[in-house]
């Protein structure tokens, strides 16, 4: 596998928290969150886990804090982050922010 | 392992050029300042668009809290004159002591986000050192 895959990363658009993605990360290690706070003050966006596999009907629980991003800021945070020190991403998960805002996630992993 | 130097990042915004970090899953960045009672607050960056896109129009998203806040001990540690090394991205405040695991990312860049009045000083030399796993 080139080294070239280690990273890889999707766009999940403008997300609200009725409408948020979940994606599959079974095959990467690590993950990082984008979010880009374009109205609304202090977005809180919330990570969310589920342990059940695809197919199944998910049952979310919530990974770390949420992280409030200020109106107009581009943040970016690893997942889980906020005082985790082993950084490996669940295999299922969701992004779920209080308000609309952009969202990209870039996936790792490590080959080799 | 393969390191990229970037060279020296102004104070007040300045910015270095993008790394290429695509075939790495971590990274070291080294930053040198000089003047005493001075420090250079480093940040980095990340975007996901992709390097056919050019630097500054690219979106960029802040990926670490201030750099100079990670110096080993005292509470006046980050004002010294010298050298320092840290894993990108790197934050007590955000990530949490000890999250030296976190990944960096595809592509990244350092800012130097001190601002143009009070003790901040222009980085003068910077590199960074990427690593992935070996088998």
């Amino acid at each position: 596998m080139p080294s070239k895959q280690r990273h890889s990363v999707i766009s999940l658009g403008a997300v609200t928290s009725a409408g948020s993605v979940e994606i599959d990360t079974s095959s990467f290690d690590y993950a990082i969150v984008m979010v880009d706070n374009t109205s609304g003050a202090g977005n809180a966006v919330a990570v969310e886990a589920s342990p059940t596999p695809f197919g199944t009907t998910p049952v979310w629980y919530s990974v770390g804090s949420s992280v409030t991003v200020s109106t107009g800021d581009k943040f970016a945070w690893p997942i889980p982050g906020y005082g985790y020190s082993i950084q490996y991403v669940p295999s299922r998960i969701r992004i779920k922010p209080a308000g609309n805002a952009n969202i990209w996630v870039e996936l790792v992993r490590e080959i080799g | 392992m393969q390191t990229v130097r970037l060279g020296a990042i102004a104070k007040d915004g300045g910015v270095s050029k993008s790394v290429d970090l695509s075939s790495f899953t971590s990274a070291i960045l080294f930053i040198s300042s000089t003047g005493v009672g001075a420090k250079a607050q480093m940040q980095t960056e990340i975007s996901p668009d992709g390097f056919d896109v050019a630097d500054g129009s690219a979106t960029w998203f802040e990926y670490s809290g201030t750099i100079y806040k990670m110096m080993p001990s005292g509470s006046n540690a980050y004002y010294r004159s010298g050298e320092s090394a840290r894993p990108m991205p790197n934050s007590e405040d955000t990530y949490g002591v000890g999250n030296n695991s976190a990944p960096c990312g595809r592509r990244m860049r350092a800012k130097n986000s001190g601002s143009a009045v009070g003790a901040f000083v222009d980085a003068d030399d910077s590199y960074v050192e990427a690593h992935r796993r070996v088998a």
